[in-house]
């Protein structure tokens, strides 16, 4: 699903990401984790067009982001879906408009809107909020609803980055929950966290940045590996 | 793209007016008053125009003869000046009718200048037509000749008048033209401007709207349907501004018609206007609103 081929990123000569090799398979879940500046935002950039890199091959749902024509961008991402920390809601719109738009601004026809919007939201427990302004929800419910609209067009991948940032542990725990029934039913999750109680409490393939490089890829891994000094600013 | 898109895009661009109404409100404001300027200047200098170039053919030589030349001297008089290849047209108003028209000024006016007179003291007149405005002064001056026409006793022509009017048409159109080009930019940028901030509102809209695979006409279509609308709406408000403006000033005019008989005051034709506003305010709103829109997804 996911392909790094020594994927390195630099502003000038800063490097974001440095030789970077990496591969996700369909249906896996992974946590990216890594302290403020380790590069995991930009990874997540790289894998939905948000970013090229400057050397190497970056390969995602079996198309080569680094080669792909703009006009080809929107159908691209249409293969995932995106949740941010930030929760990204449309304010003047209600629960079910934000996860509505995300199916009819890639032109889908009422009756399937109808039909999907309702399933998803109940999927992510907010079947009785659809009436809701994104202002009348807690942190919890706001990321469910930008969960929602991520998958509402069942995309193969999603890509979570901090989605717990904004939230406190008992929610952070119930989203993770929700990323990993989303996994089980068969989407291919990446989570780019440094929510060290999330990562530890759910024990999966753990893939760890620091200043840029990959320095761990461990299946069932904790946030903290024993084996490597994990660098804290000063 | 499907009728159902089609409809969400207009539905979207319907709520985001009436959402973002303030914006809206500001945005239609300024494209009236600028388009109004805009359009202002141009009936303006379209008027003067019209005004000035009908000018030449009202602009006639008046030929008095001496007061004693008899009818029949005129009348020869009459036919050489008729014969002068650069005249297109002579017309005699003879003493009699010039003082019948003296009588009923008089009478008009209550100036009781005829009592001061024994007799009718006004000599034949003749009026004359050239066939081209610039060539008035060289007709007078060929009448101005005593030799040719000793009959003549004085030859009153308007040359300076329409030199001076044919420099300033010339001018009026160099200065108008620029003036007006220079609104024409001046409202596109402050439709541009305009049309930035609401873009800059709408910032995380557009944002998520390219994350979910929104195609980059689906993101645009609505913001230039915006645009074009508040160009439209703004063109047919600045028309109106014109026109009410126009008739003002014709109304004006027109009560010193009878003194200015110089000037024409029609107003043109309305619906012209307004639709010429119309029109242009629509291709600037939509022109300025791709503009942005294409530099704002560029900079996204």
């Amino acid at each position: 699903m996911i392909d790094l081929q020594h994927v390195s990123v630099a502003y000038e000569d800063i490097y974001a990401l440095r030789d970077v090799c990496l591969s996700i398979e369909k249906g896996e879940f992974a946590f990216l984790v890594g302290a403020s500046g380790a590069g995991k935002s930009t990874l997540i950039r790289l894998l939905y067009h948000g970013q090229l890199p400057t050397s190497g091959k970056v390969i995602v749902a079996g198309q080569r982001v680094n080669e792909l024509r703009p006009r080809d961008v929107p159908y691209f991402r249409r293969k995932m879906g995106i949740v941010f920390q930030d929760f990204g809601l449309l304010p003047d719109k209600t629960v079910f408009e934000n996860v509505a738009f995300a199916l009819r601004v890639i032109g889908s026809s009422r009756r399937d809107i109808r039909r999907q919007a309702p399933a998803v939201l109940e999927m992510v427990g907010l079947d009785g909020r659809c009436d809701a302004l994104p202002s009348q929800l807690s942190g919890g419910e706001q990321q469910r609803v930008a969960i929602a609209r991520a998958l509402v067009n069942n995309p193969p991948l999603l890509l979570a980055d901090e989605p717990t940032g904004n939230l406190d542990p008992e929610t952070s725990k119930g989203i993770i929950d929700l990323l990993h029934h989303i996994n089980l039913r068969g989407t291919t999750v990446l989570v780019a966290t440094h929510d060290q109680i999330v990562v530890d409490c759910f024990r999966r393939r753990v893939i760890e940045l620091d200043k840029g490089h990959l320095v761990r890829d461990e299946e069932g891994g904790a946030y903290f590996n024993a084996d490597i000094q994990p660098s804290v600013p000063a | 793209m499907p009728i159902s898109s089609l409809a969400f895009l207009l539905e979207e661009a319907a709520k985001n007016i009436r959402r973002h109404s303030l914006m809206s409100f500001a945005a239609l404001g300024t494209v009236a008053m600028s388009l109004a300027v805009f359009g202002g200047a141009l009936y303006g200098i379209y008027r003067v125009n019209q005004i000035v170039s009908a000018q030449p053919r009202q602009l006639e030589i008046l030929a008095f003869m001496r007061v004693k030349t008899p009818r029949s001297e005129t009348l020869t008089v009459m036919q050489q000046i008729q014969k002068l290849p650069l005249v297109k047209s002579v017309n005699l108003v003879t003493r009699e009718q010039a003082w019948a028209h003296f009588v009923a000024e008089d009478r008009l006016n209550k100036t009781n200048l005829t009592t001061a007179f024994t007799g009718n003291p006004l000599p034949d007149r003749l009026d004359i037509q050239v066939k081209n405005p610039h060539e008035l002064g060289a007709v007078a001056d060929q009448l101005r000749n005593q030799t040719l026409f000793p009959q003549i006793k004085s030859v009153m022509d308007d040359h300076r008048l329409l030199k001076i009017l044919l420099a300033g048409v010339g001018l009026l159109r160099v200065v108008g033209g620029l003036l007006a080009f220079l609104l024409f930019c001046a409202t596109t940028f402050i439709i541009h401007n305009t049309l930035r901030l609401t873009l800059a509102a709408r910032r995380r809209e557009i944002r998520i709207m390219q994350l979910v695979g929104a195609t980059s006409w689906f993101i645009r279509l609505p913001l230039v349907l915006e645009g074009t609308f508040h160009g439209l709406a703004g063109g047919v408000i600045a028309g109106v501004i014109v026109l009410i403006a126009a008739n003002s000033i014709s109304n004006l005019m027109s009560q010193f018609q009878s003194k200015l008989s110089l000037v024409s005051v029609s107003t043109g034709n309305p619906i012209f206007i307004v639709l010429l506003l119309a029109v242009v305010g629509a291709l600037i709103g939509m022109g300025a609103s791709l503009f942005s829109i294409r530099r704002f997804l560029a900079r996204a």
